[in-house]
């Protein structure tokens, strides 16, 4: 399948660049912890937990469209679902619509497996659909009490995001067993993507109740980009979670990239699962991490 | 003593509200962009009884200072067995208020888990299997068996009852399944 991968990127003439795996500065975000090493006596490294900062610097410099197919890092990510080192197919795209940019993933998803039907859901749509909830009314409150009558038994200190993960994974997600894009997330969990209408335009795609990938309307601006970095760091600290530098030539570099530009990472072995009909990561790795 | 919910694998056994569990499942769920939970089946020792719990992965959780021996009954007094560790000789006397339903199972210088929790014996296990010899029993009935494998209680020597096809006899040793008090074969 990655012959065929790298094939079908081939055809549509995307060029494939190797970027290294091992970076100066790690990739920010609340929730994914960046695994650090020591590739200079003196100096720390991180490995990537994605190649997005070091493929938009490319794509600054004029590289047209490119993917990725290679490995991530993500620390204490050990699951049915999930393995510390795992395979990301990620691509960008200049100028292309949204509707064009949703077909082209669909393609690539179709080299694994068929998909009949397919449907679109804003994200505040599928909490209405499945929870019956209004994800903007709703508190923290009504939230943690419709998980612990789904007999989600949490501790009362979860954060309304903390909540509404909880929710999309064990109640929403299971629903979605059709190729499904959910679309427009809450500006809070914008990440790497622009704002839009009071919405993020950030899309995720799932199918047979396992989420595939997740893409954006890829934010371009340094200042704002700089600012959500920041917002993410402060945020961290709350949690007790390591504080990191930013890497300046990476938010620079936003500036050189076009306006319209679509991106996307979806998880490869994940893919294989659902091609292969299996229900655990470890049935498509050669090696997870517990068999080594 | 401490795991992270990480770590923490079926098998193991946790502390909660100052009661022990046993790990039955940890999932891990996470969202590619969103918080990691674990979400945890656990059962509780002392009760049976299976909860579920959903921790943000990373949570401290307390491993129960369970600890599981292989004891030999000595004998039984009227309110208390009394156990004996072959390798140490030391000697543990479990009010019968703790074996509860596993009574009936008690035979002298048989060898039984013994489960103790923060150093009190709370459950004692007897092997899934016992010989024994049925004490008293209605002789089988002669005629009509075409309704099938009929049965008719029996005592056993430890004073269980239990059920057994009407053609098993008094004298004779029978061997139970003792999780489910079922009658599993004659022995020979």
């Amino acid at each position: 399948m990655l012959k065929q991968v790298r094939s079908f990127f081939d055809k549509k003439k995307i060029l494939e660049v190797d970027v290294p795996h091992i970076n100066k500065y790690p990739t920010i975000d609340l929730h994914i912890e960046p695994i650090e090493c020591s590739p200079l006596s003196s100096k720390k490294g991180y490995l990537h937990t994605s190649p997005e900062y070091l493929l938009k610097r490319l794509l600054a410099e004029d590289s047209g469209d490119i993917y990725f197919l290679g490995h991530v890092f993500r620390k204490d990510e050990i699951g049915n679902k999930h393995n510390i080192e795992f395979t990301m197919i990620e691509w960008y795209r200049n100028n292309f619509t949204f509707e064009k940019f949703i077909d082209e993933v669909i393609e690539l998803i179709e080299l694994f497996i068929s998909t009949k039907n397919t449907q679109v859901l804003t994200y505040d749509e599928a909490f209405h659909k499945f929870i019956d909830v209004n994800v903007n009314i709703i508190n923290t409150n009504d939230l943690i009490n419709i998980l612990i009558k789904h007999n989600i038994q949490v501790e009362k200190d979860l954060s309304k995001n903390d909540c509404l993960d909880l929710i999309f994974s064990i109640l929403i997600e299971p629903n979605l067993q059709d190729l499904t894009i959910i679309k427009d997330y809450p500006t809070d969990q914008a990440a790497l993507s622009k704002i839009k209408n009071n919405k993020a335009q950030r899309f995720e795609f799932f199918c047979k109740g396992v989420e595939l990938g997740n893409g954006y309307f890829e934010l371009t601006d340094p200042i704002l980009q700089k600012k959500r970095f920041l917002e993410v760091i402060e945020k961290r600290k709350t949690l007790n979670r390591p504080s990191f530098n930013l890497d300046e030539k990476f938010i620079n570099s936003l500036d050189k990239c076009n306006e319209n530009l679509y991106g996307i990472a979806l998880g490869f072995d994940r893919l294989l699962m659902l091609k292969e009909k299996k229900d655990s990561i470890k049935k498509v790795l050669p090696f997870s991490w517990e068999e080594l | 003593m401490f795991a992270v919910t990480n770590d923490i694998r079926p098998g193991m056994k946790v502390e909660l509200d100052n009661e022990p569990y046993y790990v039955v499942n940890n999932e891990f769920v996470k969202p590619g962009k969103g918080q990691a939970f674990n979400r945890m089946k656990l059962k509780n020792i002392l009760t049976g009884r299976v909860v579920e719990k959903t921790y943000k992965s990373g949570e401290k959780l307390t491993l129960a200072d369970i600890v599981e021996t292989q004891m030999r009954l000595l004998y039984t007094e009227l309110e208390n067995a009394i156990f004996m560790d072959d390798k140490t000789f030391e000697q543990l006397e479990i009010p019968f208020s703790i074996v509860a339903n596993n009574k009936q199972w008690l035979i002298d210088d048989l060898i039984y888990g013994i489960i103790i929790y923060k150093g009190t014996a709370v459950e004692i296990m007897p092997p899934t299997f016992l010989e024994m010899t049925i004490t008293e029993t209605d002789p089988g009935l002669r005629g009509d068996t075409a309704s099938g494998r009929v049965l008719k209680p029996a005592t056993l020597q430890t004073g269980a009852i239990v059920q057994v096809p009407i053609f098993v006899n008094e004298g004779e040793k029978v061997k139970i399944d003792t999780r489910t008090g079922e009658y599993v074969s004659r022995v020979s």
